[in-house]
């Protein structure tokens, strides 16, 4: 892990006790520092709590919110339901994997997609039915899809921009620790694992 | 005791047990698969259900206590039916191949489906794809047959603390793996194998056991001093089969990985089946006339042209109490000299003199099973959980279970300080300053027990002159550790109730090896933690047996019993007794005879079952010592780094081989028994030791080792009650005087065996060899969890050699980039007296300015370097500081 992030995911361990109910809150808050769980974190989770790692590794392989892969900034979710895969979810699962160049559960190299199939999202009206970032998007074709993430990766670069300046004005003040740790961290490369947040600081 | 009824049979049950427990004890089966009665009830199963007046639903038998007239149906339709769905559910996911599966006939899944009358040909390939892991070298995870009991992971947290496994993912994708679901060698697993022995189906099972033994023979683990239990499973002439002894409580006995999986050198190729005779430089088979004749040969004539005193003999901490008290006695009556020793001159002399001091016993106070009552403990130079891991379980329920407080102190980050409120990590060496500053802080807080000082103890006066200099601030200059952490600890202990001081290698051997032991003794005095259950002082001792050969009077200076030779009256008891008149002068220790061999004072020796060539500080000394001494003979079951010197070599038998008893740490004596026969000519050691004698004109008459008890019996008073007949039922703790007396838990009741406990004072002194400019760091040695000592035993186990790679030497960060070290280099340590080279690991765990190197590899002998500076009183040479130098070793090999 890069100096900055474990810095900050160390600063978050000390702010909960050691004990094993620490546990779920702890690895909310480091993957939300971190945008997801690597198997760093965790371990450095489980030497703080004194919790086995295979107790951490098992409370984040157990609730869907944890995610032990880096995700992309939108979510797409392939019904595979039976009302969906009647209707052509299958191809649509195809189209969207050549699409992107990625299987389920996995994430472009861009880190802007994590593709997911989920079973009935109760839309079957809708059906084929894709979910991108939680809005769902019916009568799914391959090529409705291309459009689709098209629109989705315009709207990500506006995003980007506005967002990139939000943080510029959003320093923390000179003074705070959090400041010159980061500051002390800045002139060094953040890779491409680095949490979305981060992206903002570089520019300072 | 509340009495229920289970499908109309009246059954008595146990207070607090459960409805499952209680119909199982009386023999009633009702399916189940997620109970284990070691471990807390769970319900995860839902094949134990039953139906019970007057309770709604079907509740789960196993997770239900008893209640006094509870109406219990378990065989009945209704209750048969649900759980026919719940076990077929089960098998719809298990891959059920009986027929080539290791625990067909003993699977808990078949029985359940036979009493539920399951057609076999539901039991089909599963459907679950899952990986079968053989990583282990002991044992395979094949978990598509795992049905999710999670007994495995149940016992691995709440009775190993371990934790290597867990459950993963959820719903039908849920499974047993390690983090990150690596191989299972890559995990923390430690290999005990506990869980093999726990899975109820095939899913974990042994690699090396194909067929079920003939015959079980209930014997004792040959390792360390834990002592457990073991039960040989043997087939011909080959150990089978390896179990925790759990007769005693019905539990499953816990073992560790040398125990479980480390006897394979009882059968190894490499085993010494003949005797050895030194031909022209060589050594060659011979018979036993012949060597027999040889040794006693030479024996009678060095004793004769220069008296006995120029012979000396190590008997054996690995030896049962038997051979060592016919050793010591061929020493004292046939050969007519105090020269006998064995390697707790090595590990707790400095234990035995101390505590002996202070206490009048030099003896573990409490027994083991007590720790996991009490409320705080303290442990000091002991890596447990690798050095004595059965002991640590104890240590790690307390915590986990008890809540107990656990102070560490430890150069190294150790295993245990997982568990522990304080990790004092002080600098080697600096222990005494670290005790008397938290006494320091006892006394000044007044936490100390006052009257237990003025009605128990005497000295304190003296002791207190020498503390009252060590203020915590004036520690934290010397030690390292922060004053406040010195004080939060020193607080935490002498508020506790009972609490309990824990401590092994990493006190005793140093320079200032007796002084340590005396602060620990001081330290439980001062809080008045000796003479109650769960408190006391725990030596850990290395052996299976240095208990023992101890109390057999292995030992220059004391008779069997702690009985002193000069002791006219002593003596004489011991003359009538053995029918020879007996030396009075105490004889040399084991680094003494060394010495005395360069000076020409010691010319044979006849070593049994020891390996000083590997074990001894400054080894090229020892090795030259051997080399020098006339005449050698050595009697073992391997061909040893020191039977490699010898003149004759006489093959011994193995713990497997022979009857005997073996005394724990615990002082608990435990009956060992012959499971298989010597391989080739080899012989019981007692045999070859009487051999010896009756051809050196002293004939010793035993028809077995049962008569050689006797006569401890008779001799030796702490023994007294003690007999193979009682043996029988389990063992018994010393002092056991009479024939109906049942042991001694904890010693020191009502007062302490001395009479009053004495304090000493013990002021600071420096190791004798600190890190200077030219050797800037400090060398500690000890051992890991995979390997026992020098390895003669557990190096011949192919699967334990693979666990822990051999020649690692653990370096610090921060003193690997000054040094210019990265991790996986090879490196040459360097100390005033040898180089070693080894790989370097780079480690938080070892503390920074020193290294740490494993004892048990010949690749990396770390007593090349060790330094043998003695402690004055005991004559423990300083293994655990000396100074060395690391770089980069410049060739590669
Ligand atoms: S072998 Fe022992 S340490 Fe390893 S997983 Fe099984 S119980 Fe845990
Ligand atoms: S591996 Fe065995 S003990 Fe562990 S959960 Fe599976 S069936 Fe139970
Ligand atoms: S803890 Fe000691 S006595 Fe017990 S099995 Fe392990 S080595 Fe043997
Ligand atoms: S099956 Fe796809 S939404 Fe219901
Ligand atoms: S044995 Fe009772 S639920 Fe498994």
């Amino acid at each position: 892990m890069e100096d900055i992030v474990a810095l900050r995911l160390e600063e978050t361990l000390r702010r909960y006790p050691k004990s094993r109910s620490s546990l779920i809150p702890v690895i909310q808050d480091a993957q939300s520092i971190l945008g997801y769980l690597p198997r760093e974190a965790l371990l450095k989770v489980a030497d703080y709590l004194g919790v086995p790692a295979s107790a951490v590794y098992g409370v984040a392989t157990f609730y869907a919110q944890f995610h032990l892969t880096p995700r992309g900034r939108h979510q797409v979710k392939v019904c595979q339901g039976t009302a969906c895969h009647v209707r052509g979810g299958r191809s649509v699962l195809e189209a969207v994997k050549t699409e992107l160049g990625i299987g389920p559960g996995e994430t472009t190299a861009d880190r802007k997609f994590t593709l997911e199939r989920v079973a009935c999202v109760g839309s079957c009206s809708l059906a084929p039915v894709v979910l991108v970032d939680d809005r769902i998007h019916g009568s799914m074709t391959p090529e409705k899809f291309r459009k689709l993430t098209q629109v989705s990766a315009a709207k990500e670069r506006a995003r980007h921009r506005v967002f990139r300046i939000r943080m510029v004005f959003k320093i923390p003040a000179a003074d705070t620790p959090l400041f010159k740790k980061n500051a002390a961290c800045a002139g060094k490369v953040i890779p491409e694992t680095a949490p979305y947040s981060f992206t903002g600081l570089r520019q300072v | 005791m509340p009495r229920i009824t289970i499908d109309g049979r009246p059954v008595a049950a146990d207070t607090g047990s459960t409805v499952l427990a209680a119909a199982l004890k009386a023999g009633v089966y009702v399916p189940h698969l997620c109970f284990l009665p070691d471990l807390d009830p769970y319900g995860g199963c839902r094949l134990c259900v039953v139906e019970i007046e007057g309770m709604r639903g079907l509740p789960a038998a196993c997770t239900t206590p008893v209640r006094d007239g509870m109406v219990v149906h378990s065989d009945v339709p209704a209750v048969n039916h649900v759980r026919r769905v719940t076990a077929e559910l089960i098998i719809a996911d298990h891959q059920a191949s009986c027929l080539e599966c290791t625990s067909n006939q003993r699977c808990e899944l078949q029985r359940a489906a036979a009493h539920l009358g399951i057609d076999q040909s539901r039991l089909r390939p599963g459907t679950r794809r899952a990986v079968k892991d053989t990583s282990n070298p002991f044992f395979i995870r094949d978990m598509s047959k795992c049905v999710l009991c999670t007994r495995c992971v149940r016992l691995c947290h709440e009775i190993r603390g371990v934790g290597a496994i867990d459950v993963i993912s959820r719903g039908y994708d849920a499974r047993v793996a390690p983090f990150w679901e690596t191989p299972i060698v890559e995990s923390t697993c430690e290999s005990c194998g506990m869980c093999v022995d726990a899975c109820p189906v095939g899913a974990l099972r042994p690699k090396n056991e194909q067929l079920p033994p003939a015959e079980l023979v209930r014997t004792v683990c040959p390792y360390c001093g834990c002592g457990c239990g073991l039960v040989l499973g043997v087939r011909g002439k080959k150990i089978v089969q390896v179990r925790g002894d759990g007769f005693d409580t019905g539990k499953q006995a816990q073992l560790c990985v040398k125990g479980r999986f480390g006897l394979d050198f009882v059968s190894s190729p490499e085993r010494l089946t003949s005797p050895l005779i030194r031909h022209n430089g060589k050594l060659e088979p011979a018979s036993w006339d012949e060597a027999l004749a040889l040794a006693a040969g030479g024996f009678s004539r060095i004793r004769d042209t220069f008296g006995p005193d120029a012979l000396a003999g190590f008997a054996s901490a690995k030896c049962t109490n038997e051979e060592n008290y016919l050793f010591q006695k061929f020493m004292r009556a046939a050969v007519g000299t105090n020269n006998v020793d064995h390697c707790a001159r090595l590990c707790h002399a400095s234990t035995v003199a101390g505590l002996g001091m202070a206490f009048g016993s030099g003896a573990m106070t409490n027994s083991v099973a007590e720790l996991e009552n009490a409320d705080c403990i303290f442990v000091i130079g002991s890596n447990t959980s690798e050095a004595h891991p059965v002991v640590a379980l104890r240590i790690k329920a307390a915590v986990s279970k008890r809540g107990a407080d656990l102070i560490i102190a430890d150069p190294r980050r150790i295993d245990l300080t997982r568990f522990a409120r304080f990790h004092l990590r002080h600098r080697c060496g600096a222990d005494v300053m670290l005790l008397n500053a938290i006494m320091h802080v006892i006394v000044t807080e007044g936490l100390e027990d006052r009257d237990f000082l003025d009605e128990r103890t005497e000295n304190f006066g003296s002791a207190w002159e020498v503390i009252r200099h060590c203020s915590p601030e004036a520690a934290e200059a010397v030690t390292g550790v922060p004053a406040g952490d010195i004080r939060g600890a020193a607080v935490l202990f002498a508020r506790a109730g009972r609490a309990a001081i824990v401590y092994s290698m990493g006190v005793t051997q140093h320079v200032t090896g007796t002084d340590n032991v005396l602060a620990l003794a001081n330290l439980a005095m001062l809080t008045g933690n000796v003479g109650i259950e769960s408190a006391g002082v725990y030596p850990l001792r290395g052996q299976n047996n240095v208990q023992g050969a101890c109390d057999m009077g292995a030992l220059p200076d004391w008779f069997p019993g702690y009985r002193k030779p000069a002791d006219n009256l002593v003596r004489k008891s011991f003359e009538r007794a053995w029918g020879r008149s007996l030396p009075e002068k105490p004889g040399l220790t084991a680094t003494e005879t060394l010495d005395a061999v360069f000076k020409g004072r010691i010319r044979g020796l006849y070593i049994m079952g020891e390996n000083p060539a590997l074990s001894d500080p400054n080894v090229s000394r020892t090795e030259r010592a051997l080399e020098k001494v006339d005449f050698l003979v050595v009697q073992d079951i391997f061909l040893t780094e020191t039977a490699a010197h010898a003149d004759i070599v006489l093959p011994g038998a193995s713990f497997a081989e022979k009857d005997g008893t073996f005394t724990n740490t615990e002082r608990r004596v435990q009956r060992v028994r012959k499971a298989l026969p010597a391989p080739g000519e080899a012989k019981e050691d007692l045999w070859i030791i009487r051999a010896l004698s009756e051809r050196m004109g002293y004939p010793m008459i035993y028809p077995d080792a049962a008569a050689v008890m006797v006569e401890i019996a008779a001799l030796i008073p702490i023994y007294g009650g003690i007999s193979y007949e009682r043996l029988e039922n389990g063992g018994l703790q010393w002092p056991c005087p009479d024939g109906s007396h049942p042991g001694t838990p904890f010693l020191h009741r009502g007062g302490f065996i001395r009479g009053r406990g004495r304090f000493h004072p013990t002021p600071y002194r420096e190791p004798a060899e600190l890190p200077d400019a030219e050797y800037p760091l400090l060398l500690s040695t000890g051992r890991l969890l995979h390997h026992f000592h020098t390895g003669t035993l557990s190096r011949k186990t192919g699967g334990l050699e693979t666990l822990s790679r051999p020649g690692l030497v653990e370096v610090n960060p921060d003193d690997a980039e000054v040094f210019g070290i990265r991790d996986g280099d090879r490196v040459l340590i360097e100390s005033r007296r040898g180089r070693v080279e080894a790989w370097a690991a780079v480690t938080g765990r070892a503390r920074q300015g020193m290294v740490f190197l494993p004892f048990h590899f010949r690749e990396t002998p770390a007593n090349v370097l060790t330094n043998d500076a003695l402690d004055p009183s005991a004559k423990i040479p300083e293994f655990k500081v000396c100074a060395v130098r690391v770089k980069p070793a410049s060739v590669p090999l």
